[in-house]
């Protein structure tokens, strides 16, 4: 017997997504962004998103068909992002998904984007341990999670009380007159730079903090650190280090989400770390989980860099996993929840 | 058989026989719910009647103007359901529906927001021969003195724009398209406004790039 073929849509943010998968094999992930529009903006712009999703919607799917070399009235079951992310765009991922459905007759699942980020790993290191520990980080979020079954079982252990690491890593590229989306120039200034040249703040991480936010973060302190030291050091007439600045920066930010995630490892008695979301991508968050979690005996699992920004490939692997499980459907009265707790994994 | 779908106001769904008898009509005034509801209708409707997906043979949309995050559920909903059932989709402008039965001259107002309305005025063949546009209550009564107003915008400023609320039904808009009054246009919404985004004033002394210097490094 075949395994069910799932097509996946996303369009929480700016990114619209249409992956393809049969059982965990990954046959398609088309994409279409609209970073650039943003860009000049400095930050994604709700309206531009949603009007760019409903334009990229149909290529999409059809970019995905043609690259999986499947055709849509073969897909077994659709699966879609229903939260949390931008109401506006999260409509247009949730109406054309469920056309879909109608259109071939066939189950939909309206799911968490959380827990696709965690499941989209299982397309190139297989099925998860369970349970298994997740730190999400883009610019959207940051979680902490505790995951004893993606498909119905997803405790949050923590989570940011400001900003999301992605977007800390976006207003420090501001600072540095670095370009949006951030990440990525951070990296890269950062690996020309000095990580300890300046000892910039761990957030969250004293004795007193920890009793009461063990497994949460926080970067607004940090990105305000930052801000300062450009501020006063070219006040001061001097030229400023960016790239030891972005690598001080980061090491932070990488440092105490690591000490976070191993340190919920390790109390939960949970041998495997899952690091997805767009900072995932991040190099020294990679090298610096590879080497930590290799330390305390801990399985990692970090998906390829183009599977842990947002995309369609992930919505489809839960999709799959769902479907792999039997687990109940969606009916097509489902609601996009911009905020949607990830205590939920499927909206019925 | 032909599905048409608008949700430029609330929900209107309508399920035609190729003669344009037998119209099946579901409304909801569901302004805010479309996304839960419009699929869930139609899915509703074909159940209720035993129609079969494969008995819709053409999809007609709305495609405005109206606000727009209701109404890209429904351009959505019909451009992506014709999509996976290979059949045509049309686009007709929202307003004709209401100018269309209502067989007189008149101008059609419909809620825009941010304190405007859209409007379109229509000849007494029902035929838009003006807009569809957006403007303030005033500019519109100032542009139109001495005219009729109906449509769901006359209760919004009913001191400026007085008329008869006449609600938006789906099937008089296919009605207008088959009667040629109401050309098809591209499924994509009738915007109208740009999407407000303000691109941040520069940094005061905004560093130079990194990658433009890559030795920094003093
Ligand atoms: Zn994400």
């Amino acid at each position: 017997m075949t395994e069910p073929l799932v097509l996946g849509i996303e369009t929480s943010c700016d990114e619209t997504g249409v992956g393809i998968v049969r059982g965990t094999t990954l046959l398609a992930d088309a994409v279409a962004s609209s970073v650039d529009s943003h860009a000049r903006y400095g930050g994604v712009v709700p309206e531009i998103a949603s009007r760019a999703h409903l334009e990229s919607m149909i290529p999409t799917i059809e970019r995905a068909c043609a690259t999986a070399g499947v055709r849509l009235e073969d897909v077994d079951a659709l699966a879609v992002t229903a939260g949390p992310g931008l109401a506006g765009a999260l409509l247009v991922g949730v109406a054309s998904a469920k056309a879909l459905a109608l259109g071939l007759g066939k189950p939909i699942y309206g799911v968490n984007h959380l827990a696709a980020h965690v499941c989209v790993d299982q397309l190139e290191h297989g099925l998860l341990e369970q349970p298994s520990i997740a730190l999400l980080v883009s610019g959207g979020h940051s979680s902490l999670l505790l995951v004893p079954d993606v498909t119905e079982d997803v405790v949050q252990l923590g989570q940011t009380m400001d900003d999301a690491a992605g977007e800390a890593f976006d207003k420090v590229a501001r600072v540095l007159g670095l370009p949006f989306p951030g990440g990525p120039y951070v990296d890269a200034a950062a690996q020309l730079g000095d990580p300890t040249a300046i000892d910039f703040p761990r957030g969250l991480m004293t004795a007193k903090d920890l009793e009461k936010h063990r497994f949460d973060v926080s970067f607004s302190g940090l990105k305000t650190a930052v801000a300062r030291w450009v501020e006063r050091e070219t006040k001061a007439g001097n030229a400023v280090m960016v790239n030891d600045v972005a690598a001080s920066f980061q090491e932070a930010v990488v440092d105490v989400l690591l000490r976070k995630a191993i340190d919920a490892c390790l109390s939960q008695g949970v041998g495997t770390l899952v690091i997805g979301g767009g900072v995932a991508a991040n190099s020294r968050l990679r090298a610096v989980a590879t080497q930590r979690c290799a330390e305390h005996d801990i399985t990692l699992r970090i998906p390829s860099p183009k599977l842990c920004t947002d995309n369609g490939a992930m919505v489809a692997a839960l999709g799959s996993e769902l479907v792999r499980r039997g687990r109940e459907t969606s009916q097509l009265d489902f609601g996009t929840d911009s905020s949607m707790n990830i205590s939920k994994v499927v909206v019925r | 058989m032909i599905l048409a779908i608008d949700t430029s106001v609330a929900i209107s769904i309508a399920i035609l026989d190729d003669d344009l008898s037998n119209i099946l009509n579901v409304e909801a005034d569901a302004a805010g719910a479309q996304g839960e509801l419009t699929a869930w209708y139609i899915e509703g409707a074909l159940r209720e009647r035993g129609i079969s997906v494969d008995d819709i043979t053409e999809v007609i949309v709305g495609v405005g103007p109206g606000p727009f995050t209701g109404l890209r559920v429904g351009i959505a909903t019909g451009e992506v359901f014709a999509f996976a059932r290979k059949i045509p989709v049309t686009g007709v402008c929202s307003l004709d529906a209401i100018g269309y039965a209502a067989q007189r001259e008149c101008v059609v107002v419909t809620n825009a927001r941010r304190k405007e309305l859209y409007w379109a005025r229509y000849d007494s063949t029902g035929k838009r021969i003006a807009g569809p546009s957006v403007d303030f209550p005033a500019v519109i009564a100032e542009k139109f003195v001495g005219y009729e107003f109906i449509g769901p915008g006359v209760e919004i400023y009913p001191d400026v724009i007085a008329g008869q609320n006449v609600h938006l039904q789906v099937s008089d808009l296919v009605l207008a398209h088959r009667a040629l009054v109401s050309e098809a246009l591209p499924v994509a919404p009738l915007y109208l406004r740009a999407p407000d985004a303000v691109e941040p004033a520069p940094r005061k002394g905004t560093l130079q790039p990194v990658m433009d210097v890559p030795g920094d490094k003093s």
